[in-house]
């Protein structure tokens, strides 16, 4: 990090040092400019790599870990009390995360990338405050992404009515976790108490746990949620709270909960106040997220916009990728952010991933999609690792047989995923994913017994002629 | 029973047309051959007859759009029958549809809070089937993607398919696909950033009202067609003139004979026979080159292409096996075929396989031009205005009738002593009317 040395110009100023940025910073330096990366953080990486992504997923990681060994006594597997030294695991995440963030700062110095600590604020279309200092620049990337929205009834407190930052840090267990907000980082993070100790209650404002996912999809992990004690309340609105009890309507009827620690999870807001974006051209959608365009690139000309905060779908993978259509852009090559498919992944028990259209949402595009199903109780490999949870679904359409969308729901959906988003950008039909050989055994056999079951000619599910 | 009937082959080589127009509207009762309407091949306008009478219960094609041989044309049917309708594509957002709509009391504590954790991703695949790869090709020739027709399984649209998008294209690559180059530092607030994106958009309409005709038909082949031969062939203009007084002469004298026989004598036919002429003694103008294998192929066969001025655009039909003709029989066909490009009956193979094109501006007035050349040819011959001029002959000055002649060749084939020597053959004969009844087989 170079501090006091500020420049007084640079190309290409990126301002937000998370997935997006860093990457687009990255790009930009490959291409040949010379560029400033501020955040307002002195580490970098952003939410993802401090307060989101990694170290949920580094927590995650070691509450499977534990909760398999109680439960491999079927294998024949013997232990004692598994128990969990929390501070421990708190001191193996942050390890994590600091090799990960002194990775990105080593990769900005070999880039040339000078790095600065501090608020940016735009004075003009071609210049930014920063700490006091005038930067000016030819092109600027927005990556400031979100925050987490405060539910007004449960303000945060930081101890007991945590945002996942706090809850993620914790080192010690919560009794009564109470978690409001049944999306995925609220199902994620209870998951992971509940497998060390806690006794969960979700609140969940709508009528499903994961709004917007398939009810058979929600199913699978939902019995597992219930399997590991968990109280889940949908249609539920949150009142208030009176002391460690966390006050709810469910049913018509007034309801409370004890807690001893509060996980409020509700969405999230962009970044971009405090910007000084009205020294800019630079436009806002009615949620307050940045208007960009394929080329990622703002109403001001000079100006671009990449990931969370230019609205959802809120995934890192996509912010980098916008990264570097940006910095591609401003550099002159002929990119866009023209991406047919995006996956996104849950890092639940078991977890979900999709990718594309769902059956609904193909039909409501116009296609006469066609489904196939292959569960993973029929895959050998997922019986040899006692998680038969699940299945893979692939949606088709019916006239071309070009794959639309996958579904994942089962051990390492995570990873088997990216195989679906290959054939979707590359526009690949059923016969492609069928007459590609699969490893035997593995859990990808799945995927292609799932494109089999479209065309009705699944080998290890019976599938009757129609 | 309706019956979906599919864009035929119209001739060889023909994979797709444009459609010009319709000549029947849905509802219409037809009759097997009618006109169903005109689809401008990449060589003619083609009128697609009536496979069978009935009803036309749908066009599938719109007027300017392009159709593939084997997609479905039109669907003819029976009194009282009806198409089935396809479902309208809706586009909304995925996640839209799942997400099931909160409840009014949801709304009290935790309304909209979900939206934003809506993780179902919004992109999904469109209508445009190709690689991220293609994709990023098509951007860099500058072409839109959604545009190309796709030549692959399903439509899928391949490099090659954008490549030859590229080619149709009147703009050089390189202009199309402009860089976005970064501002230079602006010093001064509020500066205004070139629109760098891409090519500047020219609004015509800022200066006054404008009328936006739609580039088809025999104009859009005639622009691809101009544009690949200027572009692909080394164009060189060699200038003469022919003293036609004899000619002249000779033409008034058949005139009448010809007439008697309902052909109309032009000067257009003894050209041609002077260009057979010529084009036998100097055989590499009546070549073409292989673009592909690189062999300059000579033919020996000589089809003479004549140009033609339609109402819808210019067409250059050619006189096949011109050399075994006589001057009548060449007028006769030339005339025949001419009649033939205005009245739109021309067929494809009148239209191809021409060897050497003579375009005659003369009848319109007109010194000298720079003829472009009817690719794949090698050359095309252009007659200017007949005018009487005093000339210098053994000292003394008379007055000659003389007919400009300017030939444009292509200099990969052949350099300008040659084209020198063979304008000069084609002068000698027309020069002695004689000779060219002599010389020629």
């Amino acid at each position: 990090m170079v501090m006091g040395e500020l420049a007084e110009k640079a190309q290409v100023v990126v301002i937000g040092a998370g997935p997006g940025g860093y990457v687009a910073a990255i790009r930009a330096a490959q291409l040949g400019k010379d560029v400033i990366l501020i955040d307002k953080e002195e580490k970098l990486g952003g939410i993802c790599l401090h307060h989101g992504c990694i170290p949920s997923k580094a927590l995650i990681h070691a509450s499977n870990f534990a909760h398999a060994i109680k439960r491999a006594g079927v294998m024949g597997i013997k232990t004692g009390k598994v128990t969990v030294e929390t501070k421990k695991l708190q001191q193996w995440k942050k390890g994590i995360i600091s090799t990960l963030a002194d990775g990105i700062a080593g990769l900005c110095k070999l880039h040339h990338i000078e790095v600065l600590a501090g608020e940016a604020q735009f004075v003009g279309p071609n210049q930014v405050h920063v700490g006091g200092e005038l930067l000016t620049y030819e092109n600027a990337i927005i990556a400031t992404g979100v925050t987490r929205r405060e539910l007004p009834v449960l303000p945060y407190d930081g101890k007991f009515i945590m945002s996942a930052k706090e809850v993620l840090a914790l080192d010690t267990v919560p009794k009564e976790f109470v978690i409001v907000g049944g999306g995925y980082i609220g199902l994620e993070l209870g998951t992971v108490f509940a497998k060390l100790g806690s006794h969960i209650t979700i609140l969940e404002a709508q009528e499903q746990i994961l709004p917007g996912y398939e009810p058979e999809v929600v199913a699978v992990v939902q019995k597992r949620l219930v399997e590991l004690g968990a109280a889940i309340f949908t249609s539920a609105q949150v009142t208030g709270r009176k002391g460690t009890k966390i006050q709810f309507e469910y049913g018509g009827k007034r309801k409370e909960v004890i807690a001893s620690a509060v996980l409020v999870a509700v969405g999230s807001t962009p970044n971009t106040s405090g910007l000084g974006l009205e020294h800019t051209k630079v436009q806002l959608d009615e949620n307050g997220y940045l208007k960009v365009d394929a080329q990622m690139q703002t109403d001001e000309k000079a100006i671009f916009a990449i990931g969370d905060c230019v609205g959802a779908p809120m995934l890192a993978h996509r912010a980098s990728r916008q990264g570097k259509v940006a910095a591609e852009v401003i550099a002159g090559l002929p990119s866009a952010f023209d991406n047919v498919a995006c996956p996104a992944v849950l890092f639940t028990d078991p977890e979900i991933a999709t990718v594309g259209l769902s059956e609904a949402a193909a039909r409501l595009q116009g296609y006469e999609p066609r489904v196939g199903k292959f569960p993973f109780k029929a895959s050998s490999r997922a019986l040899t690792m006692n998680e038969t949870d699940g299945f893979v679904k692939v949606v088709a359409d019916s006239k071309t047989e070009q794959i639309l969308g996958v579904t994942i729901v089962g051990v390492n959906a995570s990873e088997l995923i990216s195989e679906a988003c290959l054939a979707i950008e590359m526009g690949a039909f059923l016969e492609d994913l069928v007459s590609t050989i699969h490893q035997h055994p593995t859990l990808s056999e799945s995927l292609m017994e799932a494109a089999e079951a479209v065309k009705g000619t699944a080998i290890h599910v019976f599938q009757m002629k129609s | 029973m309706a019956f979906e009937f599919k864009f035929p082959d119209v001739g060889e080589g023909i994979h797709e047309g444009e459609v010009v127009s319709w000549k029947v509207k849905e509802g219409d009762r037809i009759k097997a051959d009618q006109v169903l309407a005109e689809v401008q091949t990449d060589k003619a306008i083609v009128e697609i007859p009536a496979p069978r009478s009935g009803i036309l219960l749908q066009r599938n094609v719109l007027e300017g759009q392009v159709i593939k041989v084997g997609d479905v044309f039109c669907v003819i049917g029976d009194e009282g029958e009806k198409v089935a309708q396809p479902t309208p594509k809706v586009v909304v957002a995925a996640s839209v549809v799942e997400r099931p709509a909160p409840k009014p009391e949801a709304q009290k504590v935790v309304a909209k809070e979900t939206i934003s954790e809506q993780m179902r991703p919004v992109m999904a695949p469109g209508k445009v089937i190709a690689t991220p790869r293609t994709r990023q090709l098509a951007r860099s020739l500058g072409i839109d993607i959604a545009s190309v027709t796709g030549s692959g399984q399903m439509g899928r649209i391949t490099e090659e398919d954008i490549q030859r998008a590229a080619k149709g294209s009147a703009l050089p690559p390189e202009q199309k696909g402009a860089p976005v180059t970064a501002p230079a530092p602006a010093m001064e607030q509020g500066t205004k950033q070139p629109e760098a994106k891409h090519i500047a958009k020219v609004t015509f309409e800022k200066y006054g009202s404008v009328l936006r005709i739609p580039l088809r038909g025999i104009r859009k082949a005639t622009a691809d067609h101009m544009v690949r031969s200027w572009t692909t062939i080394p164009h060189v203009t060699h200038m003469d003139e022919a003293d036609v007084t004899d000619l002249s002469l000779r033409r008034e004298k058949e005139k009448g004979v010809a007439e008697r026989k309902g052909v109309k004598l032009t000067y257009l036919p003894f050209i041609a026979k002077a260009v057979i002429a010529a084009l036998h003694m100097h055989p590499y103008f009546n070549s073409s080159i292989d673009e592909e294998s690189g062999d300059i192929v000579a033919k020996k066969y000589y089809n003479i292409g004549v140009a033609v001025d339609t109402s819808s655009g210019l067409m250059a039909p050619s006189v096949k096996n011109a050399d075994k003709m006589s001057i009548l029989e060449l007028a006769s066909e030339m005339q025949k075929l001419a009649e033939k490009c205005r009245d739109k009956s021309i067929s494809v193979d009148e239209l191809q396989g021409g060897t050497f094109t003579i375009t005659n501006i003369g009848s319109f007035g007109g010194m000298m031009a720079t003829p472009i050349i009817n690719h794949p040819e090698v050359a095309i011959l252009g007659v200017g205005a007949i005018r009487e001029k005093p000339i210098v002959k053994e000292g003394k000055i008379v007055v000659r009738k003389m007919m400009p002649l300017f030939l444009s060749f292509d200099h990969r084939v052949v350099d300008g002593a040659a084209a020198a020597k063979f304008m000069n053959d084609i002068i000698r004969h027309l020069e002695d009317p004689d000779l060219m009844l002599v010389d020629v087989v």
